[in-house]
């Protein structure tokens, strides 16, 4: 063998050998190697359990029923007695005020003057006849059908006047006068006044109700009829459903108890399958598992007893209910008594409407007969009596023109006279009730309180109508008022008792939730939760609380950051052992689950495994359904 | 060994050693700069969300200006919504409950925290959607909340602004309060340490909260809400460009009060070709935008992407020029006049084949003949 072959054979021997260790080396390392590459996992195990939604919010506590003390005319303020969150009692002085006459009543004295002024001045004015002095003095007033019949009789008065001098005239001329005519004439004439007298007589007055004033006094008691109409209906309603809300819960009691022994038998999976009724057998105190009824409950009592127990609250409510009906049905009666009443107003109005205008058609109708009568006995008149006859008619239509003239300008006169008489009278009775308003030289406290508020400053004016100060009545409770989403509304309930955030730096308060409504500042987006609050807490303070819907048991509960979604919905990954020669292999497996609820920490999920599985809750680098994992020591 | 130096040339070999080697370093700067990409989380959520081939990720980043709002939001994921509908893309999950598309918005304020150890002022984002499954931020306790949580008071923060707060970072289920309003801390996470996450911004105390909460914050009612500073979504591309192309169809008008970026293209060859075509003019901005660091971190990576996508190129080019010289030289080394020899004596052997067929075909035919 040549050396040349020898150390060919040496190099291929020395590399195999470097190989067969490398490979060793990688073999005995190949577990720690792959790994350090995989990604590293923490899990736990599914658990079972509650889950309770929280709902948090803050807001201001205000006071249940704060008392505005307002004063009604402007004042200058000379000192002030209170400052915030002093306690006052009832007739204590809290302001004192200059002691000089108020803004309103100095202004409403200077109008008053300037309106008797010119009131005297229209009176006195050449302009206006002495029967509407005598009137606007008396305070007499006609209504304008009556001014139009004025003018309109005037005006016929004119042209009566008018047509007989005519008629005169032409005879005069002709010397002669058409009989016949002039007697037909009359007899439409006489026609027309009787048909006028009919349709007069036909119109009957009736009379509105005699229970008001007015019309406007009748409209007013129907419209506050129908609030208290409507409040009343609304407590009807209420008081219907917490009558048969009561029905119903009883009832699905009846069921339950009728079937107590399955249900007891497999009371878990009931509960789940039924959270409604799980609820209401946890708010009955109906807990215990055993299914031998009587003694089924953890306090002795039957379900039989728990049921008998809510009929007195039942049919409390059923008389509760039959009052608010009743209560109801006597304000519907005066409703709809109080819309009668306007009703009759409007039927007098229209039946007078319709006798003024039969009347207005009968005398107009009544003086053209006299006019044709007069025209007749005019006719026999021939010469000197018939010029004579004519002067004196000319005379008494000059007369009648001037009287419609003076008609047409005492009419507007007359008007503006009442219309500033009226003024006078409302401005009289505006200056007696701020003299009868008139304060003293202080505020006092009208009720015991705590001063939660002073708006005004000393030296300064306290405008008339404002709130000065600001009292929360004694033994008076706060409110709490905490907006929230509609869909965080729904978790919650009325009557839930709220817990408060930093309940160790308040003493003994206790929040309960009183209603839900909808929020003002933002209506159809978010609601309201308003809350009762008692115990060591005063107006302004800031409250953070969370408030808990009914917890619920369920089967599978695993934390939130185990929840995951991809395109395919929301699953989670579950850690699959395999065993192989070198030890156990963890790889992550795919499980679709559907949500059921989900708290702050938590979610309750649907799906098909086993609860006992060990799901994936967090990892130190993405991790794919089907690979490998290592899990954190 | 030397009877090949010997054969090939010892200049040679060097050389296409050389370009081998350029080869090999092209493939592993490649291997690495895919390794680099698929690790930037925020650019792939697309490949977590669903089947690559038929998704399609981008973000918006609004000018200050522009105020696009929770309303505005809103209005455009029912516009996404109706037109997927009318292109008829449906989801072809057997979950009833699963969703085809997702989206997040965001928005970058300070504000002063107080816990139960300290205070702090921190940067935080008011994020809403589906914020965290574009941003799996790294949980060292705790987990993330989404817009569809019952509660918007939760809190996530950084260890930094846990442990400045709180002096621990095991603090899940603890509250901090802003301006006396509190917030649940839902979890903690740990922020990555590199040079260029520190670069884009990353390195100071962070906290997320809800887009709602953080107006809430601010003082910003709906009708002085400021909006949105980005907007990212996964939506279904069902073929190539289509979901990009709804959005850019969406915001026309108002190119130059936003900025968009599809994430699930952006590393790509011609995107990146792109960025080194935009050498020079990249840099330069003309409205109102501020990127949020993981645009920043991208877009550095996107820049020394570029780079190594250049150098890639020259070794590619390289290899590719040594291979065509020594394909020529080979080429030109064979003996082509032997060559041309054996061809025609090939064709006068075919042509003399045929001859011989074409005589023997005639004297068939003569035979045909007679016999007819």
């Amino acid at each position: 063998m040549s050396e040349k072959t020898k150390n060919k054979r040496e190099w291929v021997k020395t590399a195999a050998i470097i190989f067969l260790s490398v490979m060793l080396v990688l073999t005995f390392f190949s577990q720690t190697i792959m790994n350090y590459s995989l990604p590293i996992v923490t899990a736990q195990y599914i658990n079972s359990g509650q889950i309770s939604a929280k709902v948090r919010g803050s807001g201001k506590i205000e006071s249940a029923d704060l008392y505005n003390v307002q004063i009604p005319e402007t004042r200058d303020i000379q000192s002030i007695e209170v400052k915030k969150g002093d306690k006052v009692e009832k007739d204590q002085v809290m302001i004192h005020l200059q002691d000089k006459e108020s803004d309103e009543l100095k202004k409403a004295k200077e109008e008053l003057e300037t309106l008797q002024v010119s009131y005297k001045k229209a009176l006195l004015d050449g302009g206006i006849s002495d029967f509407v002095y005598y009137d606007a003095v008396a305070g007499r007033e006609d209504s304008t059908d009556g001014y139009r019949a004025k003018i309109k009789a005037a005006k016929a008065r004119v042209e009566n006047l008018d047509a007989q001098i005519l008629a005169l005239k032409n005879q005069q001329l002709t010397g002669s006068y058409d009989e016949a005519s002039l007697d037909a004439k009359i007899a439409n004439a006489q026609t027309a006044m009787s048909n006028a007298q009919a349709k007069m007589d036909g119109a009957k007055v009736s009379a509105p109700s005699s229970d008001y004033a007015s019309a406007a006094d009748a409209q007013n008691a129907a419209n506050s009829y129908a609030q208290v109409l409507e409040s009343s209906r609304k407590a009807r309603d209420d008081a219907q459903k917490a009558m048969s809300d009561a029905y119903d819960e009883i009832k699905k009691l009846e069921a339950i108890k009728g079937n107590w022994a399955a249900i007891s038998a497999d009371w878990t999976n009931w509960r789940t399958a039924n959270p409604d009724d799980a609820a209401l057998c946890d708010s009955n105190g109906i807990t215990d598992l055993s299914p031998a009824e009587p003694n089924a409950t953890p306090d002795g009592t039957s379900i039989k007893e728990k049921i008998d127990a809510k009929y007195p609250t039942y049919e409390t409510l059923t008389e509760s209910y039959k009052t608010a009906q009743e209560e109801y049905d006597k304000d519907n009666a005066l409703y709809i008594s109080a819309v009668a009443a306007y009703n009759s107003f409007g039927a007098a109005s229209s039946a007078q409407g319709a006798y003024n205008s039969a009347k207005s058609e009968y005398d107009n109708a009544k003086s053209n007969y006299d006019n044709l009568v007069q025209m007749k006995a005019n006719a026999t008149l021939s010469g000197k009596d018939l010029e004579n006859k004519i002067a004196q008619l000319e005379n008494e239509k000059t007369k009648a023109s001037s009287d419609l003239d003076q008609l047409l300008k005492d009419i507007p006169g007359e008007i503006e006279l009442n219309s500033t008489a009226r003024v006078l009278k409302e401005k009289q009775e505006e200056l007696q009730k701020l003299l009868d308003n008139a304060i003293g030289a202080t505020i006092d406290a009208p009720i015991a309180g705590t001063i939660v508020d002073v708006n005004v400053v000393s030296g300064g004016k306290a405008e008339a109508n404002a709130t000065v100060v600001t009292i929360q009545p004694e033994n008076k409770g706060f409110t709490l008022s905490v907006p929230v989403t509609a869909e965080q509304a729904k978790k919650v309930s009325v009557g839930s008792i709220a817990e408060v955030q930093n309940s160790w730096y308040y003493n003994d308060i206790t929040v309960e939730l009183k209603k839900i409504q909808n929020d003002p500042a933002n209506p159809g987006k978010s609601k309201l939760l308003v809350f009762d609050v008692s115990g060591d807490v005063s107006a302004g303070q800031e409250l953070s609380i969370s408030v808990g819907s009914k917890s619920q048991g369920y089967d599978m509960i695993v934390p939130n950051s185990a929840i995951r979604s991809d395109n395919n919905g929301k699953f989670i990954l579950i850690v699959e052992s395999k065993s192989s020669p070198i030890g156990n292999r963890y790889y992550a497996s795919r499980v679709d689950i559907e949500v059921l609820a989900e708290d702050d920490t938590s979610t309750a999920i649907s799906a098909p495994i086993d609860s006992w599985q060990y799901v994936i809750t967090a990892a130190n680098k993405p991790v794919e359904a089907g690979k490998q994992v290592r899990l954190q020591d | 060994m030397k009877s090949i130096i010997r054969r090939i040339g010892l200049k040679r070999l060097i050389i296409a050693g050389t370009a081998i080697l350029a080869l090999v370093i092209a493939f592993i700067i490649k291997g690495i700069c895919s390794s680099k990409i698929n690790s930037l989380d925020e650019q792939m959520a697309w490949k977590r969300w669903g089947n690559i081939s038929e998704c399609t990720q981008a973000t918006i980043f609004f000018d200050s200006t522009y105020g696009f709002t929770y309303y505005n939001v809103r209005e455009f994921e029912n516009t996404i919504e109706k037109r997927l509908t009318e292109a008829s893309v449906v989801s072809e999950s057997e979950n009833a409950n699963a969703r085809q598309w997702i989206d997040a918005y965001s928005v970058r304020g300070e504000l002063d925290y107080v816990g139960e150890a300290g205070k702090a002022n921190a940067r935080t984002y008011g994020v809403g959607g589906d914020f965290f499954q574009f941003h799996p931020l790294k949980l060292v306790n705790g987990s993330y909340f989404s817009g569809d949580s019952l509660m918007q008071d939760y809190i996530l923060l950084d260890r930094d602004l846990a442990w400045q707060l709180f002096g621990s970072d095991d603090i899940t289920g603890r509250q901090v309060w802003v301006n006396d309003i509190p917030l649940m801390v839902t979890g903690v996470y740990d922020c990555p340490d590199n040079k260029l996450n520190n670069a884009a911004g990353n390195n100071v105390p962070t906290a997320y909260i809800s887009y709602s909460m953080f107006n809430t914050l601010t003082g910003g009612e709906e009708a002085t809400e400021k909006g949105v500073d980005s907007y990212e979504i996964i939506l279904p591309n069902v073929v190539d460009g289509f979901g990009y192309k709804m959005l850019t169809d969406n915001f026309k008008g108002t190119e130059n009060k936003y900025f968009m970026i599809e994430n699930a293209a952006r590393f790509k060859f011609l995107s990146l070709l792109k960025v080194i075509g935009g050498f020079g003019k990249r840099s330069m901005s003309m409205n109102g935008i501020i990127f949020p660091y993981w645009e920043n971190v991208a877009r550095g990576y996107e820049d020394i992407l570029a780079l190594f996508l250049l150098i890639r190129l020259v070794l590619y080019l390289y290899a590719a020029v040594v291979a065509i010289v020594f394909l020529v030289m080979w080429l030109r080394s064979l003996p082509w006049d032997k060559y041309k020899q054996r061809l025609s004596d090939k064709i006068e052997e075919l042509r003399y084949k045929d001859r011989k067929d074409i005589k023997k075909w005639f004297q068939k035919l003569g035979r045909r003949d007679e016999e007819l």
